[in-house]
């Protein structure tokens, strides 16, 4: 087969940030987290920061995160503009956001960072857990390569960095956060061996769900802006797609 | 001479079968996958009426044949989603205010009923009307110009009766909109009278056609009927109205009954924040003799109870969408109060791109049906989710329910014993939720059953 998934095996560290200006609050997080990662019997790394500025310069600075504990009542840098930061200027869809605060309502904005949860000040350690354990999962489904020959020589794309995949006339082009790449093939048969995650929203179109920032019943609008429709014949499968990913993630299968 | 009329003939019926589907669609609607179908319906409709008229022209038997080719035709129609007519008010038990039959509260508890059955229920009453009313409508513009025309040349008399055909669906396709005159229910008498007027009105002018009267007299009192019968359309349309009328009041009066209940919420959480700060004085001081005395655990402990004397056990949602939180506030505690296991997890933005009304009718008719089956079985348990995730609503209930086979249902039917007037509330969900462009799947598995709902809240 010329295209295909490669699953990558070796685990790496899970780094976790908090980021609160209730001190107490962040250390209890802290050993939580680390407590229900030696329990999952995963190799976790936590951080803390007190500030929104204190976490947005470090992040500048080029720190990854897989996952931040983010308070939404933060003083001056507060987690709308933190979130959006991440979202929008450091354009990194991949680090999961949990919102945390003693509020339970939410503006619009907070949706449009589209956290992985809210969670409410007391935070239980149930709470944590099941915030943790779907990071974990998800991220885990994003492990893989999707592999492609191109001459006579085999490629490697990390699953989480394709944004859709076009394909016109016998080529197939990838598109992927940071360029382009293109071979030959057949978006049919390609389709059968991606994950979950992907959608084929027309003929000659895939897309990561990842990527996608906001759907409509007839178009899909990714991260970048790019608006691509979803074809009539497409439009019931998507609906039903989206239906069970949402229903799995509730009943924590998938 | 005779090859051309035999043509225009023809061609003329087809226009008359074009105006007998047009009529028929004012109240029937024909879904994608079954149109093939409906069209060979109309082709066969078309060819017996045409054979018939060659042989029989205007006569009792041609009448008797069309009358059957009608009816046939619209057996093929699919009356879907929703019962049709109603049989008579119910009785409800919780909420003695409201006085009309709540869509709201129509209850169906899940059972599979296959379609056959279904059809032998309520819709074949729909569907007589439906054939009744254009039959006779067909059948009086034929026989007006019978009466009117004796003699004249065939081609000439239908050429007219077509014409006359036309004016009459013109008019009454401007007297009920297609759109809102499909799946309304109406009661025992509303139905008796929607069936009589064309009935009698088919059986007076056959009455005329077999008694072999004729002239001036015979021809108005064919006018007469064809009047009476575009009234009938009016008098649909206007019952068609009254019915949203009273569905939306019904749903409004839910909706104030709910924000009623989360006003006595609010006020309560005040109370209890008013209380509080009353007595802060008195609370600090304890406080401060517990720290004073080192017992931070007797000064932690004070301080949770307090924290508990200011939460309010019957403020579950708080998502700041008052309309949401009214309605499962209201709800749940009602669920609560019934059932053993209650669970409600959601994530909504304050404000929504959705029409609160439309969102209450979803959740509204899904949560009362959840509850209605989960507290008829063992484990009474109701788990709510609704979240909002890239432009798209999400909302998942599960109850646990008895008696339906696992897999996924189609329909749902009441069993309750007045039956017609349980089951249209899923109707109204699945209508809102279409207008969304969404779908909903209601699938029972182990003992469970769950209610799957997407919606798009974004149009791009």
């Amino acid at each position: 087969m010329a295209a295909g998934l490669h699953r990558r095996v070796q685990m790496e560290m899970y780094r976790i940030g908090i980021c609160d200006d209730d001190k107490e609050l962040c250390s209890g997080l802290e050993e939580q987290i680390c407590d229900i990662a030696r329990e999952l019997s995963v190799k976790a790394e936590v951080e803390v920061w007190y500030s929104g500025e204190g976490i947005l310069d470090d992040l500048g600075k080029g720190i990854q995160l897989d996952l931040i504990f983010l308070d939404i009542e933060l003083v001056q840098k507060d987690g709308i503009s933190v979130g959006k930061f991440i979202r929008d200027e450091m354009e990194d869809i991949q680090t999961h956001i949990v919102y945390i605060s003693s509020k339970q309502n939410y503006a619009m904005q907070l949706f449009k960072v589209q956290p992985l949860d809210f969670l409410v000040k007391p935070v239980s350690r149930e709470q944590v857990r099941e915030v943790l354990v779907r990071s974990l999962r998800q991220k885990q489904r994003l492990k893989d390569c999707f592999e492609y020959q191109k001459g006579s020589s085999l490629f490697r794309i990390p699953i989480k960095d394709i944004v859709y995949f076009t394909s016109m006339d016998k080529k197939i082009r990838i598109v992927t956060k940071d360029g382009e790449e293109e071979f030959y093939g057949k978006l049919k048969n390609i389709a059968e061996g991606l994950p979950a995650g992907f959608m084929m929203i027309h003929q000659s179109y895939i897309i990561n769900q990842l990527y996608v920032s906001e759907y409509s019943y007839d178009c899909v609008k990714m991260y970048d802006g790019t608006i691509l429709s979803i074809s009539k014949p497409h439009r019931k499968e998507i609906r039903g797609k989206i239906k069970q990913y949402r229903r799995a993630e509730i009943n924590g299968g998938l | 001479m005779a090859g051309y009329s035999i043509i225009s003939e023809l061609i003329i019926n087809i226009l008359r079968v074009l105006l007998v589907r047009r009529m028929m669609e004012l109240f029937l609607t024909v879904q994608e996958e079954d149109g093939k179908r409906v069209w060979v319906g109309f082709a066969l409709y078309y060819l017996l009426t045409a054979v018939l008229y060659g042989i029989f022209n205007i006569s009792i038997v041609y009448e008797i044949c069309n009358y059957l080719g009608i009816a046939a035709v619209i057996l093929l129609y699919p009356i879907g989603n929703s019962v049709i007519m109603r049989e008579e008010c119910g009785t409800f038990s919780e909420a003695p205010v409201w006085r009309f039959v709540p869509v709201w509260r129509f209850v169906p508890v899940w059972r599979f009923v296959p379609r056959a059955a279904f059809f032998f229920r309520e819709v074949w009453k729909k569907r007589l009307w439906v054939s009744l009313v254009v039959f006779s409508t067909d059948l009086a513009c034929a026989l007006v110009v019978y009466f009117a025309f004796p003699g004249e040349y065939l081609v000439q008399q239908q050429a007219i009766q077509t014409l006359l055909l036309l004016i009459c669906v013109t008019v009454a396709g401007h007297i009920s909109r297609p759109a809102d005159s499909r799946d309304i229910a109406l009661d025992k008498r509303q139905t008796g009278i929607l069936i009589l007027i064309p009935g009698a009105s088919v059986f007076s002018l056959c009455v005329l056609l077999y008694g072999g009267f004729g002239g001036r007299a015979a021809m108005l009192i064919c006018i007469s009927m064809l009047v009476i019968n575009l009234g009938i359309f009016y008098f649909h349309h206007v019952m068609t109205e009254n019915y949203r009328n009273l569905r939306e009041n019904d749903i409004y009066r839910q909706q104030t009954y709910a924000y009623r209940n989360q006003l006595d919420v609010i006020m309560e959480s005040q109370g209890r924040i008013r209380a509080l700060k009353h007595d802060m004085k008195n609370h600090i001081l304890a406080l401060q003799a517990l720290l004073q005395k080192g017992d931070t655990e007797e000064a932690n402990r004070y301080l949770s109870s307090m924290q508990d004397f200011m939460t309010n056990p019957s403020e579950y949602i708080t998502t700041g969408n008052e309309s949401v939180d009214s309605l499962l506030n209201y709800k749940l505690l009602r669920a609560k109060e019934i059932l053993r296991t209650v669970e409600a997890r959601v994530s909504i933005p304050e404000k929504l791109g959705l029409h609160s009304f439309d969102l209450n009718v979803v959740l509204g008719n899904l949560l009362d049906n959840a509850m209605e089956a989960a507290c008829r079985t063992e484990e009474k348990l109701l788990r709510a989710e609704i979240s909002l995730e890239k432009g798209i609503l999400y909302i998942n209930i599960r109850n646990s329910c008895q008696g339906i086979a696992d897999g996924k249902v189609q329909r749902l039917e009441t069993t309750k014993e007045d039956a017609p007037n349980h089951g249209i509330g899923l109707g109204n969900v699945r209508r809102i939720v279409e207008k969304y462009h969404g779908e909903m799947d209601l699938v029972c598995e182990n003992g469970c059953m769950e209610a799957d709902i997407v919606m798009y809240i974004n149009e791009m």
